[in-house]
């Protein structure tokens, strides 16, 4: 058995799952049928019910997974054959045809002018957005061009503009387009399989009656997020197919309009909601209504996201029938039935419905391939339904997200987690034998007071660069500032060739980078820093192209002016840069589960199968006592399995009475009747199933590991939609009805999700962060602990010691849990506390280098 | 010096989470905004410490502008909100220092809100030129 793992899919569920299993210690293959990731969310706007931009949380995400070597991504491919082999799958996909050679492409988008085929309509915006016929496939990574073969005209007919020789490729510096581009084949052999495949708008019949594709200013859900989005066509300015801004806006909740049934998931009726909210949020003034069966709204928090938005203005009405006609000037007039049998007729400007999601087109030929069952509505069949919502017909094939069924993205970031340790408990015996850890780097020497010899290279970026700012001219002005030993211009920085040449000639102790961004650049940018033997700390990244070049091409005076400075305060930075290496602290590799809930039995058996000690502490006599029927019924098979391999060890009639420590590194005292035990854990699960005020003394650790409850007694977690399990105390997750009022079934699903949580605190015995954390000056904190409640990490603690015999106060970071985010330091009166290069002469130099006139 | 001719100068602290990638994502887009705002990423715009503002002022910067993630997306909880908070105090230190409210600037902008961080640093730089260099400019 292989232990690694295929999955199928690139959706925030895919993405998800793949992130949990490499920090469990197995390599994964993303497979992605379209070229880029992100699935459905990447089209997103903002987000139920917690309103955030779908950007700014998905894209820190997939950068994660690109960086990382234990991920490999393999965008528009297809599955071709999954085979059978001694427990494990061979897999073979099929790499389609990009006429570019991803390997070569470097992003510079030199070939997109020169192509003469534009107005090309891009699938990921739905067609609104055009492009050329050689483009990106959308914002996201992997961000590789590819052609369109149905748009380019040399690939129809031979001839590319006035000639018979295609422009791009003459465009096109590292010849990375290849016009006699053959499909590739990939095999591979894994341990498991995670079908991610997602769902999407099912736009037939339905949407067909409510006028979709016939009248005019009617959108789907997903393409009135395209016209959301500030990545959209419109730049996220609504617009109508004339160009105007409609005032006023209607949804239609399909599905409850067909024959009356209602959606069975509230995520139509929320996604509209959320869109209207958008709405208002861009136009205060416009009328925005959603009609619907009725508000669907069950999931913890729906409610409250629907009220609110009901109180900013968003109106909603409950119909029984609707039908649908053009009114005048492109308006749409919807007549809905009430229940009470009155009716009424209203006028919008723009209509959008919301369709029911439903697998993807050719998803019965990628089950067909997986060799898993489908159920009449084509849903991969689950031979033991409710009770492993995750399991397909075909043993170590899972399921997640909404290949499984329409949900919303905690529901799919919750099912990614519990398929991840599904996989993984398969794979116990395998796990961590196909991963590699990152190489080390042999780095030169550097230490904090040397003289800074700065090597600086300029990015011309093909002609994203070079074509509006004079390089050579900068890197001469480069060369004139201090402390810089050497500019100079290299055409692609992101090959590496020059930092890696310029850096291992050791003559160099900083190096600045004027290129493109570092959110999207900086990990790459590092490894070639580090290849070349300069710790990555020392590397500065000014973001000459997104910043500077792409913003300022209009005025050229100014953007060389600007570039300048950019380029001064990147050194002025720089100089003043410490090499750190990663902080590195022990793990227990060990688990307490607190609560003998459904959730809480899942998550025990669930470790104890992926091989880790873990201690379950229940205030019944018998796992699963306490339990109702249906949980009982549920709970069973979970029974069964606990401790069968004697890792899962149970403490009944006892409770967790002191606990202490931090992520990695608990210490617990449990009250058994035989008396006081303490236990050492990694991570620890609140599963305790019953709301505050049922429950007496069930609580003692939760003011230790800082946890709060909501007016309903659920516990308060991590913000997000991708954080439902986190606690702010990292290391410590809940699951089950400690988080929301979930079914049996469901409860069993998270409960093996926050087993799949505490698995990537757990499978490796030192954990590894970034360095890049506070640090308390004790000369000047003089312990006033004003830093101690600003910190989100609670990392701080007040301490007293004893200096020429009187009592000193000052404060300690826990550097494990600091997340250097600077609350600390921009909190401090007296300078005591930094953000480790961050620090304030470092921000003081970037100010005065700004200040100075070039 | 001529007001005609006044180029005001901005510093903008972006968090690195959702403005800075917003500053990114005008780029990407091409939109055009002037020279004048130099973006300097910081973790959080709870990472900005008051003083830094006022050093900026002091030392000559016409205007300061901190851009963080929209409240509930900050990377680490509240930070946004914390930075909300020290704009007050900041508020209050400009008019001591005999200081215009608009030199100092808070805004939260996403990582997909290009247009809106281009509108922002336009309206800044346009608001900033009206008012005129600031007195501690040398
Ligand atoms: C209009 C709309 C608005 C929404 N708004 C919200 C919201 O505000 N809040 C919220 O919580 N949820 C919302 N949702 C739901 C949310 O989008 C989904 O829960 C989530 O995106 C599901 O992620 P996924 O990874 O399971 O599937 P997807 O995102 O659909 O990803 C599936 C991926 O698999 C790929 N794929 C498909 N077939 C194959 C194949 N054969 N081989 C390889 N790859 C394949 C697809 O290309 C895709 O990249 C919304 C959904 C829609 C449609
Ligand atoms: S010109 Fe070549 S390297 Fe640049 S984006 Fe196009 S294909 Fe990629
Ligand atoms: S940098 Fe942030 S997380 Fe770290 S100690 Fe300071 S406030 Fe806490
Ligand atoms: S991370 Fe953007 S404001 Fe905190």
């Amino acid at each position: 058995m292989k232990g690694s793992v295929l999955v199928v899919g690139s959706g925030i569920s895919g993405m998800r799952a793949a992130a949990e299993l490499v920090q469990h210690g197995i390599k994964v293959h993303l497979l992605e049928e379209r070229p880029t990731i992100g699935g459905t969310m990447a089209q997103l706007d903002k987000m139920y019910p917690t309103n955030e931009c779908a950007t700014c949380t998905q894209l820190p995400k997939m950068l994660e997974l690109t960086s990382n070597q234990n991920v490999n991504i393999i965008a528009f491919a297809e599955l071709k054959e999954l085979g059978q082999t001694d427990g494990g799958f061979s897999v073979c996909i099929e790499k389609k045809v990009r006429y570019v050679d991803p390997l070569k492409c470097n992003a510079c988008t030199e070939c997109f002018p020169v192509c003469p085929v534009g107005g090309v309509p891009m699938d990921f915006d739905l067609g609104r957005g055009k492009s050329k016929a050689i483009r990106f496939w959308s914002p996201f990574p992997p961000r590789k061009a590819l052609i369109d073969p149905e748009a380019c005209t040399y690939i129809k007919q031979g001839v590319c503009g006035e000639g018979s020789e295609p422009l791009c490729q003459k465009a096109c510096e590292p010849g990375a387009i290849d016009f006699a581009q053959k499909p590739t084949e990939v095999r591979l052999e894994v341990g498991a399989v995670l079908v991610a495949s997602g769902a999407e708008e099912q736009r037939g019949e339905l949407a067909e009656r409510l006028g979709h594709g016939e009248l005019e200013n009617v959108l789907t859900s997903l393409e009135y997020e395209r016209l959301l989005s500030g990545l959209g066509p419109t730049a996220g300015v609504v617009k109508r197919d004339d160009g105007s801004a409609p005032r006023r806006v209607a949804w239609i909740v399909c599905e409850d309009f067909d024959k009356q049934k209602r959606a069975a998931s509230p995520l139509c009726f929320m996604a509209a909601t959320s869109e209207a909210l958008g709405t208002l949020e861009r136009d205060a003034e416009a009328e925005v209504t959603v009609i619907s069966g009725g508000p669907k709204t069950e999931g913890r928090g729906y409610e409250a996201f629907r009220a609110d938005a009901e109180q900013r203005g968003v109106r909603f009405l409950n119909a029984s029938s609707v039908a649908v006609r053009q009114g005048e000037g492109g308006g749409v007039v919807i007549s809905c039935s009430a229940a009470s049998g009155q009716d009424s007729e209203l006028e919008a400007d723009m209509l959008v419905l919301s369709c029911p999601l439903r697998p993807p087109a050719g998803f019965d030929r990628l089950a067909e391939r997986l060799g898993i069952g489908l159920d009449e509505q084509g849903y991969p069949r689950k031979p033991q339904g409710d009770l492993h919502p995750l399991h397909t017909t075909r043993e170590g094939i899972f399921l997640c997200g909404t290949a499984e069924g329409p949900k919303g993205i905690r529901e799919a970031v919750i099912q990614a987690c519990a398929a991840a340790a599904g996989a993984t408990a398969r794979l116990a015996d395998v796990r961590g034998t196909e991963v590699t850890p990152p190489p080390a780097p042999k780095l030169h020497d550097v230490r904090p007071g040397d003289e800074p010899k700065i090597a600086v290279v300029i990015c011309r970026c093909g002609a994203n660069i070079a074509g509006v700012l004079d390089v050579g001219e900068l890197r001469d002005y480069v060369t004139s500032l201090p402390g810089v030993a050497r500019a100079e211009v290299t055409p692609f920085g992101c090959d590496g060739v020059a930092i890696k040449d310029l850096i291992s000639t050791g003559e160099y102790n900083r190096l600045v980078l004027g290129a493109c961004s570092p959110r999207t650049h900086e990990s790459l940018f590092q490894q070639y820093s580090e290849a070349g033997g300069l710790n990555r700390h020392l590397l500065e990244i000014v973001n000459l192209r997104n910043q500077c070049a792409w913003v300022h091409a209009s005025d050229r005076e100014g953007l060389a002016s600007k570039a300048r400075t950019l380029m001064r305060m990147g050194v002025a930075r720089v100089a003043l840069s410490e090499p750190f290496e990663p902080i590195r602290f022990p793990v227990t590799q060990s688990c307490l589960v607190v609560g003998g809930s459904p959730a809480g039995l899942a998550c025990a058996a669930r470790l104890g199968e992926m091989g880790f000690e873990t201690h379950l502490v229940i205030a019944e006599a018998d796992p699963g006592a306490a339990l109702e029927a249906e949980a009982k019924a549920v709970t069973e098979p979970t029974l069964s399995s606990l401790g069968s391999n004697g890792k899962v060890k149970v403490y009944p009639q006892a409770r967790v009475g002191r606990l202490e420590g931090y992520v990695g590194n608990y210490k617990a005292e449990v009250l058994t009747p035989e008396g006081p035990k303490e236990l050492l854990a990694g991570a620890v699960v609140v599963a305790t199933g019953e709301k505050m005020g049922q429950t007496g003394e069930q609580g003692d650790f939760e003011q230790a590991l800082y946890l709060t409850r909501d007016d309903d007694a659920f516990f308060v977690g991590a913000l997000g939609n991708l954080n439902p399990l986190d606690f702010n105390t990292d290391g410590v997750f809940m699951c089950g009805s400690a988080r929301e009022d979930y079914s049996a079934a469901w409860s069993l699903v998270s409960g093996e999700a926050a087993a799949s949580r505490v698995a990537t605190v757990i499978a490796q015995s030192q954990a590894e962060k970034d360095p890049l954390v506070s640090q308390i000056i004790d000369e000047n904190c003089d312990g006033c602990a004003y830093c101690i409640e600003p910190c989100p990490a609670h990392a701080i603690t007040l301490i007293e010691y004893m200096k020429k015999g009187d009592i000193k106060k000052t404060v300690q970071v826990n550097e494990a849990l600091c997340k250097g985010c600077g609350s600390c330091m921009a909190t401090c009166p007296k300078q005591g506390a930094y953000v480790r290069n961050f620090k304030p002469e470092q921000f003081a130099a970037m100010v005065r280098a700004v200040l100075e006139v070039a | 010096m001529d007001d005609q001719q006044f180029e005001p100068v901005v510093v903008s602290f972006c968090c690195n989470w959702c403005s800075y990638a917003g500053a990114d994502a005008a780029g990407t887009a091409k939109m055009q905004y002037p020279c004048n705002v130099h973006i300097i990423r910081v973790m959080c715009s709870s990472m900005v410490h008051p003083n830094m503002v006022v050093d900026a002022l002091n030392n000559g910067a016409d205007g300061v502008l901190i851009c963080g993630c929209h409240p509930g997306d900050c990377h680490y909880q509240d930070g946004n909100l914390r930075a909300e908070k020290r704009a007050e105090a900041i508020e209050l230190m400009l008019e001591d220092f005999g200081l215009e409210p608009e030199r100092f600037r808070l805004e939260w902008i996403s990582a997909s809100e290009g247009p809106r961080f281009a509108q922002v640093a336009k309206e800044m730089v346009e608001t900033l030129r009206d008012l005129g260099p600031s007195p501690y400019r040398s």
